[in-house]
């Protein structure tokens, strides 16, 4: 065989894998960006609900504020993590408290989240309890933790001493990308300072 | 045309090649940039919004520079407070204005976050 031709088909060959393995990673590189919105878009959603509720805690219940709080449950060991309080979560001029509770369960297989692939993905479980049956929200998180803390910012077990509420959450995306080992993924914290709450440190 | 175009016309092709190469790795580790970036930025708010409603149930003589930028435990960022006095035009409480800048520790092109609040003394 002539030379020439063989030398052109090594270069063309070296030029032909490196157009395709850059397309490979143009690739690979936009889908990387589209799980990790995804997982984004997931702390996005369960912070906007999370804020939405933990401002109102104690708001139009007709009790003291620091009633407001029924029950609380931190567990660092056990993976598990509860509030339980009472608000008026809308915005009507009427007071309709309702009693809500967030809770996190950790890696507990009746809280898996079976429709994505994830298997890191369980159940951050919100229900609304007041009038009619608990209704039942469901958030597909990787993992979650609450710490509540009183005035002096100190963790505290007894829900009417809890003045401030440390949260953090960790979203994966649903999907990982081709073979790839991990999934892409997110991480919130944010501490909650509720008004009701907190309102007699004006005094 | 002598012998030594084709070799000519492959060291061009190359180089335009090289070129498409090194720009769409900058784009792709431009998009990277981006999404840290981005995640920074999701925590800067909420380290910087942290600090807003601490000072807002924080007394009026209480409040300091060094007191605020202590509330952050976040070792991922760096908090700076500058807090100033504020004429708020109609108001008779003396107010003083809380900015607080939030940045990504060690890199100086990382998230950058600031946020401005207006304590009044109600005292």
């Amino acid at each position: 065989m002539n030379t020439g031709i063989t030398i052109s088909f090594i270069i063309g060959g070296l030029l032909l894998i490196s157009i395709i393995t850059l397309n490979a990673r143009v690739v690979e590189n936009s889908g990387e960006a589209v799980l990790n919105m995804s997982a984004k878009q997931k702390v996005e959603t369960v912070s906007q609900v999370m804020t939405h509720d933990f401002l109102r805690i104690g708001y139009n219940t007709g009790d003291e504020p620091a009633n407001a709080i029924k029950n609380i449950t931190a567990n660092p060991a056990g993976k598990i993590y509860r509030i339980e309080f009472e608000a008026d979560i809308n915005d009507n001029n009427t007071a309709d408290p309702v009693i809500i509770t967030w809770e996190w369960k950790g890696k507990d297989n009746t809280r898996k989240v079976t429709a994505t692939e994830n298997d890191a993905d369980y159940e951050l479980r919100r229900t609304i309890t007041g009038g009619g049956s608990p209704e039942t929200y469901n958030y597909a998180v990787t993992d979650f933790t609450f710490e509540f803390k009183n005035e002096n910012k100190s963790v505290t077990t007894n829900p009417k001493a809890v003045k401030i509420i440390n949260v953090t959450l960790v979203t994966q995306a649903p999907e990982k990308y081709g073979n790839r080992n991990g999934y892409e993924t997110s991480i919130w914290q944010k501490t909650f300072t509720p008004p009701n709450l907190n309102m007699y440190r004006y005094n | 045309m002598n012998d030594y175009s084709d070799l000519l016309f492959l060291i061009g092709a190359i180089a335009i090649y090289a070129l498409l190469v090194t720009n769409t790795n900058q784009t792709m580790l431009q998009n990277d940039r981006m999404l840290v970036t981005t995640e920074m930025e999701y925590g800067a708010v909420s380290v910087a919004q942290n600090i807003v409603e601490e000072a807002r149930w924080m007394k009026y003589g209480e409040i300091s520079e060094s007191k605020l930028e202590s509330i952050n435990t976040n070792t991922n960022y760096d908090v700076k407070v500058e807090i100033n006095p504020e004429n708020l035009p109609g108001s008779d409480k003396s107010n003083r204005k809380i900015d607080i800048t939030v940045t990504e520790k060690g890199n100086s092109k990382g998230a950058n976050v600031t946020m401005s609040y207006i304590k009044t003394d109600r005292d």
